[in-house]
């Protein structure tokens, strides 16, 4: 099987990158929770 | 014939021959494959980067080694500690306390911030020969999906009693049977094979929570920093829907709830910190909780109902001795043509304590006020002992349901 060329290469891991940051913002940032600001007790 | 013209080519610009490249990627399967990899890498890069955080307890009441803290700290999706200690001996009494802010009591001595349940342990130890052991599950503001799936990861804890303090004003609040979402990856874990509760489910959550939940086991660095970015959560969130700067709120109130957007919407957090205020005008944000009655909706079949109803048939199929109560109200709560909705609570407990009964399983549908007192109220729910006399009754009661479960024949509880 032939190599790919190297800016295919780089192509893929630039979508991966892309593809990750999305993942972490929605795994750890787009959650909507918020939190319980309790001052009474 | 004359010479051919020759063909004309295009010379692709660098811009162009970046379009083509990267129009070719994931083309074949080895290319997606690859991409895949690189995805995978970088997140584990990313989780790599992120500082683990501690798995903070909720309650700012003090933790001993008879008396441990369940649940994480808000935020936290691991949803709960894994402190659970070894069967100690057979003179240890462990009981699962699932319950909502109302068991953070005061003394007169305001350092002395114990919960309700470390009284009630030193009350059991008092009458019996027992060790208790608390395994805390106090999440402030506990919603009915909250205490159930604390109750689906109590049961795995070999508890010998199962105390549920509800409070009776949050219990059937319409549109708010869940606080914390970020409990889901945890409450997937954690749900049987039910096909309604998973319904249910999936109606309260979303597909971030669900890729949350999924992605729990391996990336826990990246999905515990739930408080790291509220700025963009913000800006993400659904919660923007809502005009938090309304004007006159009785008419805010109306206009969503003709909208629809209190009913089944995803967002009681906002009813909580936006509306309640200004419905009451009060100072003291905890007595703005009394709002809450005007969300009370006791519809048989609501979502409220049905994990309600879940939480109670769990607990009358499980074979452990089990105290459900609502927590005492002030009488402020009863007041201001508030009566009928604790009325209505009341009336719905009751009928749902006369199929759950079994055996060892004591539900009290009236709000613990109506029983006892020796106590100042700081705010709706929020307890100073003045005297020993709520601890004393608890322990009673839990006693008095142990034993009925232990002279109980074996195919009766």
């Amino acid at each position: 099987m032939n190599r790919p060329p190297i800016p295919d290469l780089l192509a893929e891991a630039a979508v991966g990158l892309v593809v990750a940051t999305i993942l972490v913002i929605a795994l750890a940032a787009a959650y909507v929770d918020v939190e319980f600001v309790y001052q009474g007790f | 014939m004359t010479d051919a013209e020759p063909t004309p080519t295009i010379t692709p610009t660098p811009l162009g021959r970046c379009v083509a490249t990267f129009a070719r990627v994931g083309r074949t399967p080895g290319s997606l494959l690859r991409v895949l990899g690189w995805v995978l890498l970088f997140v584990a890069l990313a989780d790599e980067v992120v500082p683990v955080r501690t798995a903070w307890a909720p309650s700012r009441h003090r933790e001993q080694p008879d008396n441990l803290v369940m649940p994480t700290y808000f935020g936290d999706h691991r949803g709960f500690r894994t402190v659970t200690p070894p069967r100690a001996g057979p003179d240890e009494f462990r009981i699962a306390w699932i319950a909502g802010s109302s068991v953070n009591v005061r003394l007169d001595d305001e350092k002395d911030r114990r919960q309700l349940s470390a009284f009630v342990a030193d009350e059991i130890r008092g009458r019996t020969n027992l060790e208790p052991v608390v395994l805390r599950y106090t999440l402030e503001a506990m919603r009915v999906f909250d205490a159930y799936i604390c109750l689906q990861h109590a049961l795995a804890q070999d508890p010998d009693v199962i105390v549920f303090t509800f409070n009776p004003m949050f219990l059937y609040a319409r549109s708010m049977p869940v606080k914390r979402r970020y409990m889901f990856g945890a409450a997937a874990g954690l749900l049987p094979a039910d096909p309604g509760a998973w319904l249910d489910f999936a109606s309260l959550s979303t597909p971030g929570d669900w890729l949350r939940g999924a992605a729990m086991p391996w990336f826990d660095r990246v999905y515990a920093q739930g408080n790291t970015s509220r700025g963009l959560r913000d800006t993400l969130a659904p919660m923007r829907s809502i005009d938090p700067n309304p004007g006159p709120m009785a008419a805010w109130l109306a206009d969503h709830r003709a909208a629809g957007a209190l009913a089944g919407h995803d967002n009681p957090d906002m009813f909580w910190q936006a509306a309640i205020p200004r419905v009451l005008g009060e100072q003291k944000q905890s007595w703005h909780a009394y709002a809450l009655s005007d969300l009370v909706d006791t519809t048989p079949g609501s979502l409220n109902d049905r994990w309600i109803d879940r939480t109670l048939s769990t607990l009358a199929a499980s074979d452990v001795a089990a105290l459900v109560y609502l927590a005492p109200l002030a009488p402020k709560a009863t007041q201001q043509g508030r009566m009928e909705s604790v009325l209505a609570i009341e009336a719905a407990v009751r009928a749902k304590a006369e199929w759950a009964r079994r055996p060892g399983l004591t539900i009290i549908p009236e709000n613990l006020s109506r029983h006892v007192g020796g106590a100042e109220f700081l705010d709706f729910a929020h307890l100073r002992l003045k005297t020993n006399e709520l601890p004393d009754y608890l322990a009673e009661t839990i006693l008095t349901t142990y034993e009925a479960w232990w002279n109980a024949p074996g195919d009766e509880r």
